[in-house]
């Protein structure tokens, strides 16, 4: 019997080419699209499980409730000896480390390169099942001047000889980061971190006694705890707390009341990547929100797909009457029948499901670049993974196959054979229904369309606003030699020679980044009990300038000018507001460092995201400060200007590689999440919208081929061409309207959330939504109107001849 | 009740239809297709039912064939009131007894000659091998052996009305329902397929029931019972014909 089905379906498919293909595309379309997200989604939520304990390994992150960095409160980091303190104090710790990612500079001689490195207490490979392939986890870190390397920097090390990485074990290289350089010995070799560890490293050095002072009032290093599985984790979170309160409580100035114990809680290591966004993470997390999008529009695209199959077989339900009808007539039983047509409809989704693991895995490169992600490709041939494709296909079959089986079952013989004809009925079964179909497909169209649309003008917005500063042509130089300090006339005087350099100076940060903050000690005209938090950067002659900050009050730095030097400091508007003043300049503030005067008051200007508020900000005159150079250059013979730079700079600092970027990249690059997400975005709005119209295509070839008596008596009786086109188009294009007040609000709501994350947002005007109407009626209406002009050319003899 | 006993003896009435009313739509609109037919006939009997077009006929045969429900009177099959009958023991019935062949043959375009002739028996779930030498014989009794991997495009009107009543034939029904089988085809075919029908009644004892609109064609049955806007006519004996038991 299933034999029987399955040949006959096999046949009908082929004999209903259009009806088939576009069936087996939309359902493909729609599945490569799920396989796509649920890889994703899957690397998303796996992260950090690799460890044998991941379910047992909590970092600790703190919050404090007055300190505002960055928009947020919280904080990755703790204070040093709390990983002692946990340890031996708490039973139930297994273990706990200590660590930070830092750039360190790397040289076995010669001109060193800069690599991510962790810098880590000796218990790392204690709570950390990272895999070593050179070297014992419980002895490698015994020695101070331990190093674990990865095989690749090995290579990159020692050449050849560092090649098979036992070579290089017991070898030794130099490491320089801001606190001095030192020898360090490589005690083994760590095969590369997965690309699903929150924790990515090539080198691996222990902390030396300069890397971790301070006591409790430090607050700089990530701790990491091993769990013993009986333990209970809310019991760790209060007791570390407890701890805090103990020791932080004595700290002096807590207890002159200049400071609170923070409130200290608990993340669980596997849910870091996608849950947690505090400071000073290790980079830059992904967001749960986006995975639930992600998913939310693989269901999206899975509806107008099952929408698609559901609509076509309907349509072509009419076509099969009379197979229905003998098959009744030869004893066939209504659950019979139903079974039979949803078959038919788990075969469409199975052979669909084949064609997109084909296209799944063509396109699993590209994709993982467009995420920027590293997902496996095994991931699609997993067992666990296919039996799930294969249910979901399965399913997908059922629910798309139910109605139309349902139909089909339930004609009636008498009626169907009736009819000496292929057996078609005039009967529009289920015309209301697919109808309402239809508006679903294009509502989510209309949606999706909204979506990008808004996302398009906010990132559009962003890079065409007025921040208040000119990143134009601005390059930013990283130097990180602490030997150039001190050195800023020789610098500013080489690299004004070059050719196309405009203008000089440096700043302790870059200007569309500044992340250093400090509370005000004082101010002039401070009511008690007020506290103002100000960022501030440090800042060299001629920045001001360099960057077109403009002057609303007084005036910037002067080299003229003797003792401003640390002592003289600009603000911007905000901060004038935010301290009351109404005129700045001439009165006194001190970050911690003294009285500083007020010089001048620039405009507000973005010096952080769009995401984020404009806040106070005190530009301090710091001339050794140079950790960026930034350099104004004129826009001819860039490539020329740039070489000549770094040859300048790295004539200063022979160890340390040029490192540059321009200001216009650095501000764009805050913004990347979000235009992935609209690349992301509007390709999933394209396919939905193609898959929509294939199944509307093969909708409109079917109430055409329904029709055709009809348009051919309205054509003997004078009807024209385009009145058939009209009377055609007509029906869908109301479906479209309708779709399109079923989607907008929907949309509107979505991205009025979205928007909500930035500080600085585009209104939705009414012309997103003219736009989602005019090119969703567009599509709509071309793919309907091949079919609506092709019925309108035939010939109304033939189609009458038959009656 | 075993096998025997379902086997209506020759002669035995295997329809009797009490007041047979149908009809369509309601009200103003109300169409009486059929009005209180009463008719009996026997096993082994081969009936011809004729009348103008739109008497009836069809809705009658659709009644006795079960796809169809009076709305007044009854129709007992084999002395079973077909209304009072569940969808599910009405299929069981129809599956078992009863064979149709149309008109318009209704083959499966995507079937071939073999598959055509093997569904019914795989809806009446019959093993595989009694399958393969059920519609083997079919294939040599009416020599279509060599036509057997066509599909019905590739067939004549009267091959593909072959198939047609092979199909009806295979389950090896009591009672073939026929609505104008002839009727799409010339008179050389249309004769060869009523001998086949009347050689199935006179040999293999299957009950006829026919719609036509020929004459000739009309004498091959023992009775003929005229239709005349939804009432019977008239029901005559056809001379020199009568059951015959082999
Ligand atoms: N399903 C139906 N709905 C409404 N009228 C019907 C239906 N089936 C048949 N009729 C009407 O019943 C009458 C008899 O039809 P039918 O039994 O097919 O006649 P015959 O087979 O004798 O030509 C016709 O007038 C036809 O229009
Ligand atoms: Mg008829």
């Amino acid at each position: 019997m299933l034999k029987n089905y399955i040949v006959v379906s096999l046949r009908a498919f082929r004999n209903h080419k259009l009806y088939s293909v576009l069936n087996v595309l939309g359902l493909a379309g729609g599945l490569t699209v799920v396989i796509l997200i649920a890889m994703f989604v899957r690397f998303e939520l796996g992260f950090d499980q690799f460890h044998g304990d991941a379910d047992n390994i909590y970092r600790v992150v703190q919050r404090q409730p007055n300190n505002f960095y960055l928009g947020s409160n919280e904080f990755a980091v703790t204070p040093a000896p709390l990983e002692d303190a946990v340890r031996d104090e708490l039973a139930y710790v297994e273990d706990a480390t200590q660590l930070n990612r830092r750039r360190v500079l790397l040289s076995n001689g010669g001109r060193g390169f800069y690599e991510s490195g962790l810098f880590v207490t000796p218990s790392f490979f204690g709570v950390f099942d990272f895999e070593l392939e050179e070297g014992d986890a419980a002895s490698v870190l015994g020695s101070p001047d331990a190093a674990v390397i990865t095989r690749d920097l090995a290579r990159a090390l020692f050449g050849p000889d560092g090649a098979d990485g036992a070579g290089a074990v017991g070898r030794t290289f130099e490491i320089t980061n801001h606190s001095g350089g030192r020898i360090v010995t490589v005690a083994g070799i760590a095969a590369e971190p997965p690309p699903d560890s929150h924790l990515q490293f090539a080198l691996i050095v222990r902390y030396d006694d300069n890397d971790r002072q301070g006591g409790w009032g430090s607050n700089s290093f990530h701790t990491y705890v091993k769990l013993r599985p009986s333990a209970d984790p809310g019991r760790f979170a209060a007791d570390v707390q407890d701890i805090a309160e103990r020791n932080i409580g004595e700290l002096s100035w807590v207890q002159e009341g200049n400071a609170e114990v923070p409130h200290f809680f608990t993340q669980r290591l596997t849910d870091i990547h996608l849950r947690s966004h505090v400071n000073f993470e290790h980079s830059r997390n992904g967001d749960i929100r986006y995975v639930w999008l992600l998913i939310g529009a693989a269901a999206l695209i899975m509806l107008t797909a099952c929408i698609n199959y559901t609509n076509l077989a309907t349509a072509r339900a009419a076509t099969r009457g009379r197979e229905v009808g003998v098959r009744k007539v030869a004893g066939a039983s209504r659950s019979q029948l139903g079974r039979q047509f949803v078959g038919e409809s788990v075969i469409l989704a199975l052979a669909a499901l084949l064609v997109a693991g084909g296209l799944a895995k063509l396109l699993h490169g590209p994709f993982s670049a467009l995420v920027e992600r590293d997902i496996p490709a095994a991931f699609l041939t997993a067992p666990s993974f296919v039996a799930l494709a294969l249910l979901c296909a399965v399913l997908v079959g059922v629910i798309a196959g139910a109605y139309p089986a349902f139909v089909l079952s339930r004609m009636k013989p008498v009626k169907v054979l009736k009819t000496s004809g292929s057996g078609t009925t005039r009967s529009m079964a289920g015309s209301l229904l697919r109808s309402a179909l239809v508006v679903v497909q294009f509502a989510v169209g209309v949606g999706l369309l909204v979506g990008v649309f808004v996302i398009r003008q906010q990132l559009d917005y962003i890079s065409k606003a007025e921040t208040g500063m000119d990143r134009d042509r601005v390059v930013a130089v990283t130097i990180r030699d602490r030997e150039m300090r001190g050195q800023w006339e020789a610098v500013k005087a080489e690299v004004s020679t070059i050719p196309g350099v405009v203008a000089v100076s440096s700043a302790s940060s870059l200007p569309t980044s500044v992340d250093s903050s400090v509370g005000l000690e004082d101010w002039e005209g401070r009511e008690s009990d007020e506290d103002v938090a100000v960022y501030q950067s440090s800042v060299n002659y001629g920045y001001a300038a360099l960057l077109g900050l403009e002057f609303v009050e007084g005036r910037p730095f002067s080299e003229e000018r003797a003792g401003e030097v640390e002592r003289a400091v600009v603000i911007n508007e905000t901060a004038r507001r935010r301290l009351g003043w109404d005129t700045a300049v001439g009165k006194e503030l001190n970050m911690g460092s003294g009285p500083m005067q007020v010089v001048g008051v620039v405009g507000d200007f973005h010096f952080h995201s769009m995401h984020l508020g404009v806040e106070p900000l005190a530009l301090v005159l710091s001339p050794d400060e140079i950790s960026r150079v930034l350099v104004k250059v004129s826009p001819n013979q860039l490539p020329e200007t740039i070489s000549a730079l770094s040859a300048t700079l790295e004539r200063f600092s022979p160890s340390y590689p040029f490192e540059y970027q321009f200001l216009d990249d650095a501000y764009d690059a805050m913004y990347r999440s979000e235009r992935r997400f609209a690349v992301v975005l509007s390709l999933i709005t394209g396919i939905a919208l193609v898959i929509a119209c294939l199944g509307l295509f093969g909708l409109a070839a079917f109430v055409a081929l329904q029709r055709r008596k009809e348009i051919g008596v309205r054509k003997t009786l004078g009807a024209s061409v385009s009145d058939i086109v009209f009377l055609l188009s007509r029906e869908f294009g109301r479906l479209v309207i309708i779709a399109f007040v079923v989607g907008s609000p929907i949309a509107w709501y979505a991205m009025q959330q979205w928007l909500a994350q930035f500080a600085f947002r585009v209104n939705i005007g009414i012309g997103v939504f003219v736009g989602a109407a005019a090119v969703t009626a567009a599509v709509a209406l071309a793919t309907v109107g091949y079919h609506a002009v092709k019925a309108s050319m035939t010939d109304p003899v033939k189609a009458l001849r038959h009656e | 009740m075993s096998e025997s006993d379902d086997q209506p003896q020759l002669g035995e009435p295997i329809y009797e239809l009490r007041g047979v009313s149908r009809s369509f739509g309601s009200g103003f609109n109300e169409a009486h297709v059929l009005k209180g037919i009463s008719l009996d006939i026997a096993q082994g009997e081969f009936v011809s039912i004729v009348g103008p077009s739109g008497s009836g006929k069809s809705t009658l045969l659709n009644i006795m064939g079960m796809l169809d429900a009076p709305t007044r009177g009854s129709c007992y099959f084999m002395g079973q009131a077909t209304h009072e009958l569940s969808e599910r023991q009405r299929v069981k019935i129809h599956r078992k007894h009863i064979g149709f062949v149309f008109q318009a043959y209704h083959l499966i375009d995507e079937m071939t000659v073999y598959e055509n002739l093997e569904t019914p028996l795989l809806y009446r779930k019959v093993k595989s091998g009694d399958r393969k030498s059920k519609v083997a014989d079919m294939l040599d009794r009416f020599n279509m052996v060599a036509k057997k991997d066509l599909f019905p495009e590739q067939l004549s009107g009267g091959q593909k009305q072959l198939v047609g009543i092979a199909r009806a034939l295979v389950i090896e029904p009591r009672v073939i329902l026929a609505d104008e089988p002839t009727g799409n085809l010339h008179s050389s075919q249309g004769d060869m397929i009523m001998d086949l029908i009347r050689d199935l009644n006179r040999n293999d004892g299957v009950t006829i029931v026919q719609v036509t609109h020929n004459e000739r064609y009309a004498a091959y049955g023992h009775t003929v019972v005229e239709l005349l806007d939804g009432s019977i006519d008239s029901v005559s004996q056809v001379a020199g014909q009568s059951v015959q038991s082999d």
